[in-house]
């Protein structure tokens, strides 16, 4: 009875600690956001908000996409359909974790601009801009998810399971792998939107109607998810259903080692056979790269766009670097692996040299133009989008993913572009 | 005619406890040989000598004529070991070491795919393959080692204690995979500890007994024992106890 486990599930996302702890992390993410900015000039205020909110908007796309895609998260894999369930059925009947959102993100952060003496009216900006993309990708995430599950209730997913190839987990259950990097791009539309429109016409994004905008776009798309969800009802039990038996049948399939990315494919064997063992050794390090580069953010407080690019792109680097040391710590068992199969260790020492060189490069080199300020910044932004695809074509090791990656990207760049003016 | 594999007075000591003392042992091509003693006799020391993963202390060994530790290189490339805790990499899949094992040694990728598939199948792990090798059990580890192992299309292969682990159905699914090796022309060395399973493979059986060969019995000799594997048993033991005195003396 597949039901059970998922009513399990959602017992607990209903918990009173659940959401009160949901609530204090999302306020003191407002709070460090608004510390972050205090050394900032009002000028770049808007670019800074813009960059914490896409902070503060990546874990939850992130850590869903990091769970559904890596093979040591395969346990993640198997129970996605009851988190699915969990998060759709939350959404329906209260969606308390959004409320939580929705009250703690501009709370923590104003509470923490007025206490530092920030301008009031940037403040109420920022945290509208704040707000809307840490909430659009929850409410985007939401939506898409159950969205992915009707899809595959309805057995239509043709389109996504060539894409998903093989290695990924039954095919039956591949439009839930696209859901959270789509729901990263839509959900900060909105404040990109805010962002501009501060940037273009500041005049016009008054506190009042900054508020305003915000509010009636928060909650038109969070009524809207809930009324979508609702309707959905019965094709998500439908497609918990199809999840279970995809994962229980050929279970197999489910721990499946992922296909290498195709640039990887193409190299000689000990680069191979070393760059595959690199890319799943550090399951979480993408996560706690995201971390730090929002911690960083906030401690170092940079004062130009080109300087929150360096900080991003530290974690791109930090994130290859997290991968290198996977590989060393792996060294012996893969040296006597190697060897046991016939390689040799000159050729192995120069395959580290290769992979180490290829994956760190896009990073060093956005972070050298990011110190460059003006028109580089642009660039760097570009670059930046290079660096994290490449980091996640490693990490991910998948062509169709690796082309929303690029888009990720490209979508960085844009919008960074866009924030600068 | 040269062996495909050959050792001439292979001496190793650990703290200078000798452990093989003057070892002299050619493999037939065609053939399939049993190491047989006790615990702690040598026999997993001797198979990592003759792979060429332990440096033996004095004595030499040849594969297909190119010295271990001179010729590294030529002469591992003709042998396949499977040790009884196969160095195999966690985080990938048995199909992904294959891959590799294809690219190092340059097999041939369809006949080595299709081997391993075959093997994999009469092992009862066809669709473990694809699953990264620390998520397999102990026994499907040995299992998907000994898949590479058979798969690499060798001139030698060295295989300790193969059957631990191993349910009966891939036991005996293990046994016809390596006659079909032997038939192919492949040398085949199986350390075991277990006479019986020994006797029902072997087309010659030799006894290490206190870092010496005690007693080595070519296929003549098996077959007058007449699948009594009692009988068998009790040569095998009167052999260690020949070896202990002899080296307790």
């Amino acid at each position: 009875m597949p039901a059970a486990p998922a009513a399990r599930q959602l017992d607990r996302a209903r918990s009173p600690l659940a959401v009160v702890g949901w609530a204090l992390a999302a306020g003191s993410y407002g709070a460090l956001a608004a510390w972050g900015l205090q050394d900032t000039a009002p000028a770049l205020w808007a670019d800074r908000a813009l960059v914490l909110a896409g902070l503060g908007a990546l874990p939850a796309p992130v850590a869903l996409l990091s769970g559904l895609t890596t093979p040591t998260h395969a346990v993640t894999r198997r129970f996605l359909g009851q988190t699915g369930a969990s998060i759709f059925s939350d959404a329906v009947r209260s969606a308390w974790l959004l409320v939580a959102t929705l009250l703690a993100v501009p709370a923590g952060f104003l509470l923490a601009s007025f206490s530092l003496g920030l301008d009031a009216v940037a403040a109420q900006r920022g945290a509208a801009v704040l707000s809307s993309g840490v909430l659009g990708a929850a409410i985007a995430s939401m939506t898409l998810l159950a969205a992915a599950m009707a899809t595959i209730a309805a057995g239509t997913q043709g389109a996504w399971r060539a894409a998903a190839g093989v290695g990924f987990g039954p095919p039956e259950v591949a439009p839930l792998l696209y859901a959270p990097a789509l729901a990263f791009l839509a959900g900060l539309i909105p404040a990109a939107l805010l962002t501009a429109l501060w940037n273009a016409a500041p005049q016009v994004l008054s506190a009042e109607r900054a508020w305003a905008a915000t509010a009636i776009v928060l909650v038109g798309s969070a009524l809207s998810a809930r009324r979508r969800c609702a309707r959905l009802a019965p094709q998500v039990h439908r497609a918990l259903l199809v999840i279970e038996q995809a994962h229980a049948t050929p279970f197999a399939l489910a721990e499946e080692a992922p296909q290498p990315p195709r640039w990887l494919a193409a190299q000689e064997t000990s680069v191979q056979f070393l760059g595959r063992a690199w890319v799943r050794r550090y399951p979480a390090s993408l996560f706690v790269s995201v971390l730090i580069a929002l911690a960083a953010t906030l401690a170092v407080g940079p004062k130009t766009a080109p300087e929150s690019v360096v900080i991003l792109c530290f974690a791109a680097t930090l994130y290859a670097g997290t991968r290198g040391l996977g590989l060393l710590l792996a060294g012996p068992e893969l040296s006597a692996a190697a060897a046991w199969l016939g390689g040799r260790s000159d050729t192995l020492r120069a395959a580290e040299r290769s992979l180490a060189l290829r994956l760190t490069t896009p990073a060093i080199t956005a972070i050298a133009a990011g110190w460059t300020s003006g028109a580089w910044g642009g660039a760097a932004a570009g670059l930046l989008g290079g660096a994290v695809t490449a980091a996640l074509l490693v990490r991910l090791g998948h062509r169709a993913v690796a082309v929303w990656a690029g888009r990720l990207g490209l979508a960085a760049a844009m919008l960074l572009v866009a924030g600068l003016g | 005619m040269n062996a495909p594999l050959a050792a001439r007075q292979v001496h190793k000591s650990w703290l200078d406890q000798p452990i093989l003392r003057g070892i002299d042992l050619d493999l037939a091509p065609g053939t399939i040989t049993v190491l047989l003693g006790a615990n702690g006799a040598g026999k997993s020391t001797l198979i990592r000598i003759l792979s060429g993963e332990l440096i033996a202390d004095r004595g030499a060994v040849k594969v297909d004529g190119h010295t271990l530790g001179e010729q590294d290189d030529k002469a591992r490339a003709k042998l396949a070991h499977v040790a009884q805790s196969p160095p195999l990499a966690p985080f990938l899949s048995a199909l992904e070491h294959a891959e590799a094992m294809i690219g190092w040694r340059g097999l041939d990728p369809d006949t080595t795919l299709a081997r391993l598939r075959t093997h994999a199948e009469a092992l009862q792990i066809g669709r473990a393959l694809a699953r990264p090798t620390r998520v397999l059990s102990g026994g499907m580890r040995q299992k998907a080692a000994l898949c590479l192992g058979l798969a690499a299309q060798t001139q030698v292969l060295l295989l300790d204690e193969p059957y631990t682990g191993l349910d009966i159905r891939s036991a005996l699914a293990l046994r016809q995979l390596l006659q079909a090796r032997r038939d192919e022309g492949c040398a085949i060395l199986v350390a075991s500890h277990l006479a019986e399973s020994a006797l029902a493979i072997a087309d010659r059986a030799v006894v290490l007994s206190r870092g010496q060969l005690a007693l080595d019995l070519d296929a003549a000799a098996l077959a007058a024992f007449n699948d009594d594997a009692r009988a068998f048993e009790r040569a095998v033991l009167a052999a260690m106890d020949r070896g202990d005195a002899a080296g307790g003396e």
